[in-house]
């Protein structure tokens, strides 16, 4: 059959950006001090953040030079992409090396000054305002160089220098690139209780609760900002003003992460989905005492997967009360989350927890015991195994709860495991349209054989002198029951024995087909 | 239970020399298996339990999965770590192959499960809180009576298993037997000529849901692997698939990724890497042609047409492939072999439903019995 011509057709923004990041990391691969993706990923953050923030730097001057107002760049010269990076036959070798690494060094106009790194982690904002200075400097703080050539170094910045972040088609697509890259990373990842969300997870929470503008959205352990993101994302489709475009750029989205490379992926990720100066705090949540986070604290809605199964040291345990002190951090955040919520009806959470928080005795059993006594547990989701994969396999639960007061009864919903399959893999995830019917389910609330519901006070179980002594939330399916099969023996074998006997009956026909004379 | 189960701690120094059975116990219910002979200096812990016939073992980690048993003759001086404590069975009151029946249930294992704690990943069994539990007791006269009914009935169900296993591989050598037959002295033609490479290519529309079909390895089949929307393909060129085509992936050829386009499989589409060959319908049954392909001699001439070394470079070859000829025997006999296969076919897939019956035969005894 005659071939039918190629044709190549123009390649999509998506396609480009797609084979620079390839060849980038090609390029990368070469270089003998970067060890895997976990080593080359915030190499190329730091090179596509400052690109990033050249462009986004130029559009501003150009809106504010036809505005006629003045405009005060983050960076100055000669530390701007423009200055050093833009020539693709500028600097590069051992002097791009030193440009960017060294303490003090020559500039490339000649002068004498700081490295480049050196002058971006010195970045204040003015008059002590928080601004976009406070960001890169914080951002730089955790960034080391790892590349040994410079050579190289120079090869992947001027790949990177062909993305152009100022045309709004690319900056779209490119929140997509990044979370690809970033679930790459992920898989490299996965140590340490981290297991990153996955993103139908995501949607799924952020849509439920609901956050909107003049709200205050925390996570506290916000990794690479996924819960963030979706958040801005919802809510930037409700900015219909200047005013309240301004609102939700300023402080209605805050985060905490404690580990450097999710932090500086965090702030990138939010920076690149057009929140301009992301409040990422660097630090351990766990790190205030419990008691002392008053209201000035508060926020209205949590959106959170707090690390599951990881440790914290002794000084971190000090902050909680005495009988609620734990080696399981689910339940520390837990505790922090409860803490940090507007009362009166104000706040409301939507958090991630392994099975066995839900099962759990002893101070678990006290934590859940405040939170269906304080808050209102309304619903609990049951996600089946390998939601999480690859990082792990371990069941997973939804808990919606907010502060209108005690818990009445508790609905659960339990996602079946995928059709036709066992578990959900890493190959083959969770999709959005896997939770379609239980949004469907969410806002009506009707008869459904995955729903049910419990009457919550009644799950806390006290011994004589009044002490919380379990709290089971761990309900099965009554529903499920339905599915078990309750033949007697008697009519099992009988089924089985019609079964062979249709077997013997087949294997009489093929006899007789065999021994047909014109072939056998 | 702590009437019924005295724990039982043998500890012992591992001498580095010695060879040591180490135990491993099986989730679900299914007992104490060897997990292998090693020498003592292999062993990270300087010491171990040994433990003795008809002890009941039960690993703390993995006790809420049903990993527990009664240490069977073979595994007599085993030695297993801190994290599987080893009980003795009161005599007077219950018959060890009693409490291995017990702990096949549904139920035992939420008791286990309801005394463990700890937190994610740290889960263990808390043995006062095991012991405190219980379980119904008949007298030793009744759980013999018990145990013989469950050991004749599981007898049984493993004599039928393997007697149904032998009966499905005497089929399979029939059909060997059958195609040896009658390509005997059948003429061979390329699959260019009979059944060559067409490909259907797919104008994306951007709005349509597309089914994209993908194949098993070791002759496991076509599977639907997604549906996608139009919009959501960024490189990828599709092709149609037809009911009838004989579809290789040109990746996993080498390791038995071929399968037949069944009448469900018509309208979905396969990317660039889904080989579909369209046999000649006057001259070649599609499914004779796949037969072959699962042959012995015909998997090999699937791997000399891959020629790759590396296991990701096995391609089969479209230059390769359209050169494999294949015994064209007369249409008449290609059909009566197509019709035995789907009897065998019938017959497997029946045997199976019956099986799948009997699975549950033993929980149901269990459940009649321990309610």
């Amino acid at each position: 059959m005659a071939r039918a011509p190629k044709t190549t057709a123009p390649q999509t923004t998506a396609q480009r950006l797609d084979s620079i990041v390839k060849s980038a990391r090609k390029i990368m691969r070469k270089d003998k001090g970067l060890n895997g993706d976990l080593d080359r990923l915030p190499v190329l953050t730091w090179i596509m953040f400052l690109k990033f923030l050249d462009d986004l730097e130029r559009m501003h001057q150009d809106e504010a030079e036809l505005a006629g107002s003045a405009f005060a760049s983050a960076i100055e010269p000669p530390y701007r992409w423009r200055d050093w990076a833009a020539d693709k036959d500028g600097i590069t070798g051992p002097d791009l090396l030193t440009f960017i690494t060294a303490e003090k060094t020559t500039l490339p106009d000649g002068s004498e000054g700081p490295g480049l790194f050196a002058y971006l982690r010195a970045l204040r904002g003015t008059n002590g305002g928080r601004d976009r200075r406070d960001v890169i400097a914080t951002v730089f703080r955790g960034v080391t160089n790892r590349m040994e050539s410079g050579y190289l170094l120079r090869d992947v910045i001027n790949l990177i220098n062909a993305i152009h972040f100022d045309s709004s088609e690319e900056m779209h697509t490119l929140g997509r690139l990044y979370e690809t890259l970033l679930r790459e990373m992920r898989d490299a990842a996965g140590d340490s209780g981290e297991f990153y969300t996955p993103r139908a997870v995501v949607r799924f929470m952020v849509e439920r609760i609901n956050p909107t503008i003049g709200e205050t959205v925390l996570d506290p352990a916000c990794g690479t900002g996924g819960f963030l993101t979706e958040a801005f994302t919802h809510m930037a489709l409700q900015a219909d003003t200047v005013e309240r475009r301004n609102q939700l750029q300023s402080g209605s989205l805050a985060g905490i992460e404690a580990k450097s490379l999710p932090f500086l992926l965090a702030q990138m990720n939010l920076l690149l989905h057009g929140l301009e100066a992301p409040e990422i705090d660097p630090g351990n949540a766990l790190r205030f005492r419990l008691t002392e986070i008053g209201e000035r604290e508060r926020v209205n809605v949590i959106l959170t997967n707090p690390p599951f199964g990881g440790e914290e040291e002794a000084g971190i345990l000090s902050n909680f009360p005495d009988d609620r002190r734990t080696a399981e951090t689910t339940q520390l955040f837990l505790q922090l989350i409860m803490r940090r919520l507007k009362r009166k009806g104000q706040g409301r959470a939507a958090v991630v927890v392994p099975h066995g928080t839900l099962f759990g005795t002893g101070v678990a059993a006290r934590i859940k015991a405040d939170l269906l006594e304080k808050f209102n547990l309304h619903t609990i989701v049951r996600l089946p195994e390998g939601v999480f994969a690859p990082y792990t396999d371990i069941a997973a639960n939804l808990l919606f709860f907010d502060t209108t007061g005690p818990t009445g009864p508790i609905a659960y919903w339990e996602q079946p495991a995928p059709n036709g399959r066992r578990k959900y893999s890493k190959t083959a995830p969770l999709q959005s349209a896997d939770l379609a019917d239980l949004s469907a389910w969410w806002d009506t609330r009707g008869e459904d054989p995955r729903a049910w519901l419990v009457d919550g006070p009644s799950l806390i179980e006290r011994d004589a002198g009044g002490q919380v002594v379990a709290v089971n939330l761990d309900i099965k399916n009554p529903n499920a029951k339905a599915a078990e099969d309750h033949r007697t023996p008697a009519e099992i074998v009988e089924a089985a024995f019609t079964k062979e006997s249709e077997v013997l009956a087949l294997l009489d026909e093929l006899r007789e087909l065999v021994s047909q004379q014109a072939f056998a | 239970m702590g009437e019924l189960l005295w724990p039982n701690t043998d500890r012992i120094q591992l001498d580095p020399d010695q060879t040591y059975a180490q135990v491993t116990a099986r989730l679900w219910g299914k007992g104490l298996a060897l997990r292998g002979r090693v020498k003592g200096s292999e062993i990270a812990a300087a010491q171990q339990n040994r433990v003795s016939t008809n002890q009941f073992v039960i690993s703390k980690i993995d006790a809420r999965h049903g990993a527990f048993g009664i240490v069977p003759a073979e595994l007599d001086g085993a030695v297993v770590s801190n994290d599987f404590p080893a009980f003795n069975v009161d005599p007077d009151k219950a018959l060890p192959e009693f409490v291995a029946w017990v702990a096949r249930t549904g139920w035992f294992i939420a008791i286990c499960k309801s005394a463990s704690e700890g937190s994610t990943n740290r889960v263990r069994l808390k043995e006062s809180r095991f012991l405190a539990q219980s379980i119904p007791l008949p007298t030793t006269t009744e759980q013999q009576a018990i145990v013989n009914r469950l050991d004749q009935a599981a007898a049984a169900i493993a004599a039928r298993g393997n007697a149904a296993t032998a009966m499905v591989s005497e089929v399979e050598a029939t059909m060997r037997a059958a195609f040896a037959r009658i390509i005997a002295d059948a003429p061979r033609v390329t699959m260019g000529e009979i059944a060559p490479l067409v490909r259907r290519p797919v104008v994306i529309d951007p709005a349509q849901v597309y089914r994209e079909i993908g194949v098993r390895s070791f002759y496991r089949g076509l599977f639907e692997r997604r549906q996608v929307l139009g919009s959501d393909f960024d490189w990828q060129k599709l092709f149609w698939v037809e009911q009838g085509d004989l579809v290789f992936s040109n990746l996993m050829a080498w390791e038995q990724a071929t399968g037949l386009a069944q009448s469900s499989h018509a309208g979905a589409v396969g990317n660039h890497r889904m080989l579909t060959c369209q046999a000649d319908s006057s001259r070649m049954s599609p499914e004779f042609l796949y037969y072959y392909f699962t042959t012995e001699d015909g998997h090999r001439e699937v791997l000399k047409a891959s020629p790759g070394t590396m296991v990701r470079n096995k391609t089969l070859s479209t230059k390769l492939l359209p050169k494999i000829s294949v015994p064209v025997p007369s249409l008449d006999a290609q059909l009566w072999f197509d019709s035995l296969q789907s009897k065998a076919r019938a017959a497997k897939a029946t045997q199976a439903e019956a099986t799948a019956h009997l699975d549950q035969l033993l929980p149901a005894l269990l459940n009649e019995v321990f309610g």
